[in-house]
């Protein structure tokens, strides 16, 4: 048991290259010839591994050196065109975003604006649009019917009361303004600077 | 030179071919493994190296990277199943294309036991003593822990030195073999 702790341990120091041996292990040595016959063959395994090493590397044959060569410039021309196919697909489906994208904008702007939603019948949206069709008379109707004179009788035939009350207080509010400007610009101002005003 | 190679130098990678060619060879070469199928994954390690040459972050020794690169392929070429027929049929990695006098230097030459071990304990070993790598970088091309590396070449090590025991061919010392504790894999 004692040996083979000591066979791991002489093969460790032959992994680290370590030949200067701990007091320990060369105590054991000293006592177990076993031992020392497995360092001695573990000293001289590593020794002429590393020196019949040589002998073990060849150059590799021209042949062998061609045929390696000739495969990587293989792999290199065929990489080459996957490489540049690559790079036009990009381009090409590039181009193709491009296009639809374009497409896309047209269409939207060509498309109608979207129809507002329907209004329910009886709501109160829908009677107020309805009375104001009634209130805008045609264009054929104005040309013929509407004249300066006839224009409050006309008008009043299309209107509701509310509105011709409506349109009826801005006239008289226009008219009073209209009255006003009128008054004030006839008006004769004193000049208070020729005439001083007297201490009563 | 790596850098010269990141930046597009087809000499740089030649050059980097050229000197890690022979180091990966025999890093690659493992026990039943035909000669072909270790040239056909040295090819594919470089080729693997080159197409992600720009990855290699400079942190770390060129080395290391490309040795990870190789041992991973390996690992997954091996592990698909593939079983070769035994070297006894096909003409071994290590003996191809030597003359005779370099025959029975061979034959004594450690490495070609060291290859008959599992290939993680082979594999360690190589990158041990003939890279010369810590334990740390063992365990990043091998992908496992460095107490896992250090349990690895414990057992290599008693492995190997029980088959140079068996073999006519080396000389150990008498009484090794009474220290092999659970030698296999």
């Amino acid at each position: 048991m004692l040996c083979r702790f000591y066979q791991w341990k002489i093969s460790r120091l032959a992994d680290d290259n370590i030949t200067i041996l701990p007091g320990g292990l060369r105590r054991h040595l000293n006592h177990c010839p076993d031992c020392r016959i497995f360092y001695q063959t573990s000293m001289d395994l590593t020794v002429r591994l590393q020196s019949e090493a040589v002998f073990q590397r060849k150059e590799i044959s021209k042949l062998l050196l061609d045929q390696i060569l000739n495969s990587v410039n293989q792999a290199e021309s065929e990489n080459k065109p996957v490489a540049a196919r690559s790079s036009r697909a990009v381009w090409i489906s590039a181009a193709a975003a491009m296009v639809l994208i374009i497409f896309a904008l047209i269409v939207t702007m060509k498309q109608p604006a979207t129809t507002p939603e329907t209004i329910p019948e009886r709501s109160e949206q829908y009677l107020a649009i309805n009375n104001l069709e009634h209130f805008i008379p045609s264009n054929e109707f104005i040309a013929q019917e509407i004249s300066p004179q006839n224009l409050p009788e006309i008008w009043s035939q299309f209107m509701e009361e509310p509105l011709r009350k409506e349109v009826d207080g801005i006239l008289r509010e226009t008219t009073a303004a209209f009255n006003f400007v009128r008054n004030v610009s006839s008006l004769s101002i004193p000049d208070k600077k020729a005439e001083p005003i007297e201490d009563k | 030179m790596a850098r010269r190679a990141q930046k597009g130098s087809h000499d740089a990678f030649t050059e980097l071919v050229l000197r890690y060619g022979g180091r990966l060879y025999p890093f690659l070469a493992q026990k039943n493994v035909p000669a072909i199928e270790v040239e056909d994954l040295l090819q594919d390690t470089f080729l693997k190296a080159y197409m992600n040459i720009h990855r290699y972050q400079h942190r770390s020794k060129f080395s290391t990277w490309i040795f990870t690169i190789a041992a991973r392929l390996a690992i997954d070429r091996y592990r698909t199943g593939i079983r070769w027929k035994s070297l006894d049929e096909e003409e071994p990695v290590a003996e191809k294309s030597v003359d005779r006098l370099e025959q029975q230097e061979q034959k004594q030459n450690l490495w070609r036991l060291a290859r008959q071990l599992p290939d993680n304990q082979y594999r360690a070993l190589w990158l041990k003593y003939a890279e010369k790598m810590s334990i740390a970088e063992i365990a990043r091309v091998m992908g496992k822990s460095r107490a896992n590396i250090k349990i690895i070449l414990y057992r290599a090590r008693i492995n190997l030195a029980s088959r140079m025991k068996q073999s006519p061919d080396y000389e150990m010392p008498d009484g090794f073999e009474n220290h092999n504790p659970q030698a296999g894999e």
